[in-house]
């Protein structure tokens, strides 16, 4: 039946307050969750207020500060630093995105950090991925092909060009985890991320898998529980358009049938 | 290998969707007749109703309305209840409720116009 009752961790209390020392005007207030599952306290919003004069613009750089100078208890995955890792995706400012990538002073006001939605959380800003990666590799996303050529399989310009606005995924998961339908159904339906690499691969020209893919993604909860929502090509960090690639799939089915 | 989901066509997502989208395009332009028929028909006395509805044209569109719209209706809260309701008995009833309740409109809509037609 719907779940009236929310968990017991879904209560988020008032956590502790630390402060650097600095001037008022280059002092930023982070909001950030802490919540760590092995422990039986109940997640917390801490607060840092922190000087930014001597620290980069982004987010990241913010974070980075708070684990190196303020607090080192606080857990968060970050890599590449610079949008193409994808590891560094959360919630900010009440939109997923990279800290990575997102500039302080873009955020009005404090600075509010949360994991990515509707996952469970390993730690803080950590959220598990596990399920999502097995749906990814559900989806077979590698090339297939009859031949075993010696030499690379060459493309026109125009069949290369299907690819644009696919490849430059980063597999974040910022669109799934923005997206309603997917925050319900996410053990079954497949959610935007997914479904964006599951068209890479139908739209590539070299793979011959193509009805396969879509034979199996013709089911009511793997790719119909996309509503367009749009919350997934609002969200992406990348500017990529998952919803539109969806929409692709469904088109793609529907002339294959 | 990728799973197939061959299944039987009313549990095919395709046709679900297809359907939906089909339906929702017929609605337009029927709901904006029975909209605009709607303030006067409302202010008929009750004989004046039954006559506007024994015309041949006015019955089989208000039928075609009510058909399409039970068709509209059993897929999208199909699609609702499969979205917010988890425990599977519990959906499952909703879903055969609401397709009952879809098949009564529409079956009584049907019946309407093949009395009609029968003469009566």
């Amino acid at each position: 039946m719907v779940e009236l009752l929310l968990p017991k961790n879904s209560k988020v209390v008032k956590g502790d307050h630390y402060t650097e020392k600095g001037s008022k005007k280059s002092l930023k207030t982070f909001l950030i969750y802490r919540y760590d599952p092995d422990k039986s306290e109940q997640p917390r919003i801490d607060r840092y207020d922190v000087d930014l004069s001597n620290t980069g613009p982004m987010v990241l750089d913010a974070l980075i500060k708070i684990k190196n100078d303020i607090d080192p208890s606080i857990t968060f995955r970050r890599s590449c630093r610079e949008g193409v890792c994808g590891s560094c995706s959360m919630n900010i400012d009440g939109t997923n995105t990279l800290a990575c990538t997102k500039y302080v002073n873009d955020v009005k006001g404090d600075v509010k950090i949360f994991p990515l939605p509707h996952m469970p959380v390993i730690k803080d800003l950590v959220p598990d991925l596990k399920d999502i990666y097995k749906q990814y590799s559900s989806i077979e996303p590698w090339l297939k092909t009859s031949e075993k050529p010696e030499r690379e399989i060459k493309q026109s310009p125009e069949e290369r060009k299907e690819l644009d606005g696919l490849y430059e995924c980063i597999m974040c998961f910022c669109c799934s985890t923005s997206c309603p339908s997917y925050w319900w159904n996410g053990d079954k339906y497949l959610g935007p991320a997914v479904l964006l690499q599951a068209w890479r691969w139908i739209a590539d020209s070299r793979d011959e898998a193509t009805q396969e893919r879509l034979d199996s993604l013709e089911d009511s909860f793997k790719l119909y529980r996309c509503h367009t929502i749009m919350n997934c090509t609002k969200t992406c960090p990348k500017g990529l358009n998952p919803a539109k690639a969806i929409a692709k799939i469904k088109k793609k089915i529907l002339a294959k049938t | 290998m990728l799973n197939s989901n061959k299944k039987n066509n009313l549990e095919s997502g395709l046709n679900h969707w297809l359907f939906q989208k089909v339906t929702a395009v017929l609605l337009i332009p029927i709901t904006i007749w029975v909209l605009l028929k709607l303030p006067k028909f409302i202010q008929l006395s009750f004989s004046d109703k039954l006559s506007w509805i024994n015309s041949s044209l006015n019955l089989y569109l208000v039928a075609l309305f009510f058909i399409i719209s039970a068709f509209h209706f059993k897929l999208g809260l199909t699609v609702i209840i499969e979205d917010y309701i988890h425990n599977s008995i519990v959906k499952k009833y909703l879903i055969i409720i609401i397709s009952i309740i879809a098949l009564l409109i529409a079956s009584l809509s049907l019946g309407l116009c093949v009395y009609k037609n029968l003469g009566g």
